[in-house]
């Protein structure tokens, strides 16, 4: 099927389902709520969803040859997932969570166990519990992309366990773990490569119903990994793929710290994040000495401000009920705490020059439907370059896509 | 070696880190105190010394470059020549049929990680491995023939090269045939095409398609360039070269300077260059720099110069649509036969071809017999030596002869 008449076809899909009514809720048997649900009883229900995600690229001006593309190259399937997830007897909880066409297919593939109100312990491939954004799921993201500190400095899943829960009248939340790196081939052999996350989010809002502690959320992480040998340093990109900032060698431990606020109030939602990471680099010099720690920090400041309100809460004449209008500045840099000498770029400097990327980003979204998202954003680009190390301009790079998502 | 830090010295920690720091500013002062000449590049390809060229890079750096040697992956390293340390270099193995892992010839690119960043306002440059030729001064004494006889060459020096202190061996200092090497080439600013040899091509019509030039002709430009501002002019000069009527191949000249290519060919056939323009095995070794519609030949690579005293003048010559059609005009072909005259005349004068050989193979001798690594036994690398000055006693009689018929 042509990339084109795939794309006909999954509009066709969408204005399909939302013609389609919810089922009634059912002891048992088969219902639609939302999506195809097996409820096995009061206690157990299975469901099955999946999510297709379009791109339509309008703009790209890191890309020389992205002027001279023609329909049907601006058009890219960057998610087509299909997954299930339910309850079992009202303690365990459980994902399995594929990317259809994926040489890697597996996203979450978990089981979670409820211990006691305020201890559950999680085991399998899943997000590790770091960054507020990294956290959310590329379903009910307010940008197209993530913001590049979270995208480049933050893990995305790795297989582990964890402990986590809700205390103090669900005003804390903490998550507690242990991941492995390439733990598919090599399940905690000596020679593993590991993580150790812990993360507490503190919702002083919270009334000990849920709607409090999504109100206010204030979260602190840390992490720290085992670094082996290489060029295994972070990658700066911008937001279309493109790499401004090459890996450095490094050799030791990483320790990722990270801080975020979010407010989600009824007309308008904020929230921000601040992220560090440090990569020690032990014998990486060319003369096989000691380099200083490479230091990364990035995070972003988002707005959103819902103009007509979506799921339930009816404000706006239709079709405009759901329409966000978003905004976010994010920044990305790369340096070492070696502030003395000459600073290069080479990946086995030891004072690393200061590169960097600001970014700015707007957009709507517009909820067609329960099941229908349309996206559109446009970013500018600004690299920060303060040595004019790199080859590439000072000019601001600008780049705008729209996204049609289909999820149930 | 006392050498002069031209970039800030990296601040390392660790157990030495305090003498280390002690060590470098007492170097600093030192070296401020009485500050080195200022090195320029006629110094660094002064061909009348075997220079030392060291390199200090990672040892995992240097043992991964060995084994991905037939990889363009590039190593960060520092280079020290005569006294100056430049810092913040890339290395990376180079070659086509030289690569060699116990030797690898390599690229030093001084901009790479600092797109300003230049040595001696150089861009780049090459250290031939010299896998190929036994006797090691092909390169040089061919490059140094065809600046004398008037054909933009790069320039060549010796250089034992040392990697973390250990000898690495007896390289040749090529300088790159770059956009720098152009512009001060011909005086004036143009696109750079770099002949990639990817089948047995002769110069027939590629066709309409610019996908196929530009796998043919690697650009070696700074910035943005559209396809069609690249590779237009190329197709027609290939068009031109196949499709102009008898009697007007001159027509190409418009596309191809003419003049340079006929002495820069001129040149090779008396070299019995056989892996060049006219090679066995299609085109190779060579540049393209276009200034408007209008290239000029650079050569590059002359290890294979110097074949055979006995290698006919016109081998490849008419397999080559270039070369036939070249020799099938009147007034072409005399220039062709006046330009390898003159070469023949430059390398027999006052015998300048048997004195440079024997004054390349003197200069490098114990630098040669002391590598460790040369593909060739020393036996062979004497054996060559006395090969090339047969070739310089006897081609010039043989291609005279070849000469006669085409007067």
């Amino acid at each position: 099927m042509k990339k084109g008449t795939e794309h006909l076809f999954l509009a066709a899909l969408a204005l399909m389902a939302s013609a389609v009514a919810p089922a009634q809720a059912q002891d048992t048997g088969v219902i639609w709520d939302r999506r195809p649900t097996f409820v096995l009883g009061e206690t157990s229900r299975i469901e099955i969803h999946a999510r297709v995600q379009s791109d339509y690229l309008v703009r790209d001006e890191a890309d020389p040859e992205a002027t001279s593309l023609g329909f049907e190259d601006r058009l890219s399937l960057p998610r087509k997932r299909v997954g299930v997830e339910g309850v079992l007897f009202d303690r365990v909880t459980f994902q399995v969570e594929g990317e259809v066409g994926d040489d890697t297919p597996w996203r979450d593939v978990f089981a979670d166990v409820k211990v006691h109100r305020a201890l559950r312990v999680r085991a399998g491939q899943f997000k590790v519990p770091f960054s507020l954004e990294q956290l959310t799921s590329g379903t009910d993201l307010d940008f197209i992309a993530r913001a590049a500190a979270v995208t480049d400095l933050s893990p995305s899943r790795e297989i582990g366990f964890m402990l986590h829960g809700r205390v103090a009248d669900k005003a804390i939340k903490y998550e507690a773990g242990v991941f492995e790196v390439d733990a598919t081939s090599r399940l905690w052999t000596a020679g593993a490569v590991r993580t150790l996350a812990g993360r507490v989010t503190v919702a002083p809002l919270a009334d000990g119903k849920s709607r409090g502690s999504d109100a206010l959320e204030i979260s602190a992480a840390l992490l720290r990994s085992d670094q082996p040998e290489g060029r295994g340093g972070l990658n700066g990109h911008l937001v279309m793929g493109e790499t401004f900032f090459r890996p450095m060698f490094v050799n030791g431990t990483r320790t990722r710290m990270g801080a975020s606020v979010a407010w989600n109030g009824t007309r308008a939602s904020l929230r921000g994040e601040l992220i560090r990471s440090l990569d020690t680099r032990l014998g990486q010099g060319i003369d096989n000495g000691d380099l200083s720690d490479l230091v990364s920090t990035g995070g972003y400041v988002a707005g959103i401000w819902h103009l007509a309100a979506r799921d339930g809460r009816r404000w706006g004449q239709a079709p405009l009920r759901g329409l966000d209008l978003t905004g976010r500045f994010d920044r990305l840099s790369f340096g070492s705490a070696a502030q003395s000498g000459e600073a290069f770029l080479n990946p086995r400097a030891d004072r690393v020059a200061p590169i960097g990327k600001d970014a700015w980003t707007a957009g709507v979204n517009w909820y067609v439907n329960r099941w229908v998202k349309v996206q559109a954003n446009t970013v500018r680009e600004q690299i920060v370059d303060p040595l004019s190390l790199l080859p590439i301009g000072a000019a601001p790079l600008w780049s705008t896509v729209v996204r049609f998502q289909v999820a149930m | 070696m006392m050498s002069t830090i031209v970039t800030g010295a990296p601040a390392k920690r660790g157990p030495l880190n305090t003498v280390r720091r002690l060590a470098a500013l007492a170097l600093l002062l030192a070296c401020s105190a009485a500050p080195a000449p200022a090195q320029t590049q006629a110094q660094l390809f002064d061909d009348t010394t075997v220079h030392t060229v060291e390199i200090v890079m990672h040892s995992r750096d240097w043992s991964d470059l060995h084994a991905n040697f037939r990889t363009n992956d590039q190593y960060p390293c520092d280079v020290i020549w005569n006294g100056v340390r430049m810092r913040n270099v890339a290395a990376r193995s180079r070659g086509n049929g030289s690569r060699y892992e116990a030797k690898p010839g390599l690229e030093l690119t001084f901009d790479y990680y600092a797109s300003q960043q230049r040595f001696l306002g150089l861009r780049s440059l090459v250290l031939d491995d010299l896998v190929t030729d036994p006797s090691m001064i092909r390169e040089a004494t061919a490059m140094a023939l065809m600046r004398r006889v008037g054909v933009p060459a790069p320039r060549v020096a010796p250089a034992r090269v040392f990697v973390n202190g250990a000898y690495a061996g007896l390289y040749m200092m090529v300088e790159p045939v770059d956009t720098v090497f152009a512009q001060k080439a011909f005086d004036r600013p143009g696109l750079l095409f770099e002949y990639r040899w990817t089948y047995p091509f002769f110069a027939s019509f590629p066709g309409e398609s610019l996908d196929t030039y530009a796998t043919l002709f690697e650009s070696r430009n700074l910035g943005v360039h559209s396809m069609a501002e690249l590779y237009t002019p190329m197709r027609e000069l290939f068009r031109t070269a196949n499709e102009a009527p008898d009697g007007a191949f001159s027509q190409l000249d418009r596309y191809l300077n003419l003049t340079g290519f006929i002495r820069a060919v001129g040149a090779a056939s008396f070299m019995a260059e056989w892996d060049g323009l006219f090679g066995y095995d299609g085109m190779n070794n060579f540049y393209l720099y276009r200034i408007g519609e209008q290239a000029h030949l650079i050569p590059w690579d002359r290890d294979q110069a110097f074949h055979a005293a006995d290698y006919p003048l016109l081998s490849g010559v008419a397999n080559n649509v270039l070369g036939r059609r070249l020799l099938e005009d009147p007034e072409l072909r005399a220039a062709y036969v006046q330009a390898v005259t003159e070469t023949t005349a430059a390398a027999e004068t006052d015998g300048w071809l048997e004195r440079e050989f024997t004054r390349q193979y003197t200069l490098i001798h114990d630098a040669a017999m002391a590598d460790p690594f040369k593909l060739a036994t020393n036996d062979a690398f004497e054996q060559a030596f006395a090969e090339l000055v047969a070739f310089a006693r006897t081609r010039p009689a043989f291609v005279a002869a070849e000469l006669a018929p085409l007067r």
